[in-house]
């Protein structure tokens, strides 16, 4: 009981982090927020607090006396060139800096300042103008075959993200994005079917590699940046409405329902950290056989460590299972280099033997699972060598020298008798 | 050859040297091939305790030099320490000892 204490006081501190409700969605207009009914409708259900509010409104401030209003930015105003009020650029990114999330959908209009801001994010965004195109997976929606109304992206396979495996497709019309193949911070969310490419309809057809084509191109895109604040950039504003949400579409001559509500409310939930957030808390480590912390070890000691990791789904903490959390004790290079086992209650521990080399040590956690929170935990340890009467003594394989030390005294002792008594 | 002949008129000349320093010389035979089995079998296990190697085989190095230093002054041969009486040389012998075996078994650890 004392863990999950600290764990709810430790919540309650932090107010902001996975407590934050407060929404503020801009829309291109906000009389259209109808089209969204559904979406924020779900979100409602879920605790936030949503305001609807036009992009260009002049009372849009989201700071005041250094104070920040809302905990998370929704963005559905692709087109949107500035904005109202007191927002800008550099507002939204010091908004994200601070720990606060962002959604930000586009489409194919998507304006230059727009494209910037999810450049900022590093999402690289396609020209302007130009649409996701896939003549084998798309969709036909009211008797229309429409081959930009992509169905058969790829969902990533982490629930934590986006939820359980979709049997239905999830629907996107939209603009193309990519993200670098080896960006730690960036994850595709819904990537393109690898038959799609992205063309702007009224330009010449580029060739690759500038050409965005089949599975480099990210249509949904999750970003968490280091202070764990995240992002998702969405290429297609459409996957949002009611009317993607209640399709019913054919998709290789089957007539399927979509997978948008579920999915669109998952990430966003996700997006605003009320899913997939990881607490550690209580990190200890002691001798076995003592209880208490010690300032630091001996070598070759046997010792354990602990530590508290809570997920926060909804506002409430569960205990954390997973068995690929990594440990190191590291000085200059990881002497031990070990995964942490849980004992099913949110307390991960390992039992080790500190290495035989003396100095200055760190227990080292940092953990970056698609989906969940960043942990990162560091925490200094030294280690003394042996005092001079810790050393083993008596060893059998020193028998020899110690035999032939006293053989040599004994014969010291016989060459003094002879010595002395013999005439 | 010459070889027999030398080793012949060496053991001659030995034989006539006094008991004392012949019983010298066996214990510094002893003291010796303790010293040689001492390493030979450091050679076959290694050097793990290493202290109490150069414990052994210094005692028996240390054993062997004071040995030979008790043998100089007390052999009538050697006309270098003739103001020494045998006594005082063995009471000299018994504390350097002393000292060399403390110190042995304090390094033995």
């Amino acid at each position: 009981a004392r863990p999950i204490f600290i764990t709810l006081v430790l919540l309650a501190a932090l107010g902001v982090t996975s407590a934050g409700k407060s929404v503020l969605v801009l829309l291109q207009n906000a009389n259209t927020a109808d089209k969204y009914s559904k979406f924020f409708g779900s979100l409602r259900d879920y605790g936030f607090d949503i305001s609807v509010k036009g992009v260009k409104d002049s009372s849009l401030k989201l700071k005041e006396y250094g104070t920040w209003l809302y905990d998370d930015l929704v963005l559905f105003a692709p087109q949107t060139e500035g904005f109202g009020g007191n927002i800008d650029r550099q507002g939204i990114l010091d908004f994200v800096d601070s720990g606060h999330n962002v959604l930000l959908a586009l489409n194919s209009d998507a304006s230059e300042s727009m494209r910037n801001l999810a450049a900022e994010f590093g999402v690289d965004v396609d020209d302007r103008g130009s649409k996701v195109y896939d003549h084998f997976n798309h969709a036909t929606l009211n008797g229309k075959e429409d081959h930009t109304l992509i169905a058969g992206g790829d969902v990533v396979d982490a629930p934590v993200m986006v939820g359980g495996p979709y049997k239905e497709p999830v629907l996107f019309r939209g603009i193309a994005s990519v993200i670098p193949g080896d960006s730690e911070l960036a994850t595709v969310a819904l990537g393109a079917p690898s038959t799609s490419y992205s063309h702007a309809p009224k330009q010449a057809m580029l060739e690759p590699p500038s050409l965005m084509v089949g599975s480099a191109i990210s249509l949904v895109t999750a970003v968490q940046a280091r202070n764990n604040a995240r992002v998702v950039v969405a290429g297609s504003l459409e996957m949002f409405t009611n009317d993607i949400f209640d399709a019913v579409v054919t998709v290789k001559d089957v007539s399927t329902h979509t997978a948008n509500w579920a999915f669109t409310v998952t990430l966003a939930r996700w997006a605003f950290q009320d899913r997939g957030v990881l607490v550690a808390s209580n990190m200890r480590h002691h001798l076995l056989g003592s209880d208490e912390q010690p300032w630091g070890y001996r070598v070759n000691d046997d010792v354990e460590f602990l530590v508290d990791i809570v997920e926060v789904d909804g506002g409430v903490p569960k205990p954390f299972a997973a068995d690929d959390i990594q440990l190191e004790f590291i000085m200059l290079n990881p002497y031990i280099r070990q995964p942490l086992q849980h004992d099913g209650n949110g307390t991960f521990s390992l039992r080790f033997k500190v290495p035989d080399v003396y100095g200055v040590f760190k227990y080292y956690i940092d953990y970056a699972h698609r989906g969940y929170s960043y942990v990162k935990l560091t925490h200094q340890v030294p280690v003394r060598p042996y005092k001079h009467n810790e050393y083993e003594r008596f060893l059998l394989c020193a028998y020899p020298y110690y035999a032939s030390a006293i053989s040599v005294m004994a014969g010291f002792f016989a060459l003094g008798f002879f010595y002395l008594y013999n005439k | 050859m010459v070889l027999s002949a030398i080793i012949s008129a060496f053991s001659d000349e030995y034989k006539k040297s006094p008991v004392r320093v012949k019983v010298l010389d066996a214990f510094l035979i002893y003291a010796l091939a303790t010293a040689g089995v001492q390493f030979a079998y450091m050679m076959l296990v290694g050097t793990f305790p290493f202290n109490a190697f150069l414990a052994g085989f210094l005692s028996c190095v240390g054993f062997f030099a004071l040995t030979v230093c008790l043998r100089m002054q007390v052999d009538p041969a050697n006309k270098d320490f003739t103001g020494i009486s045998p006594e005082r040389a063995f009471a000299d012998y018994c504390l350097a000892n002393l000292v060399l075996h403390l110190v042995v078994w304090n390094y033995m650890g």
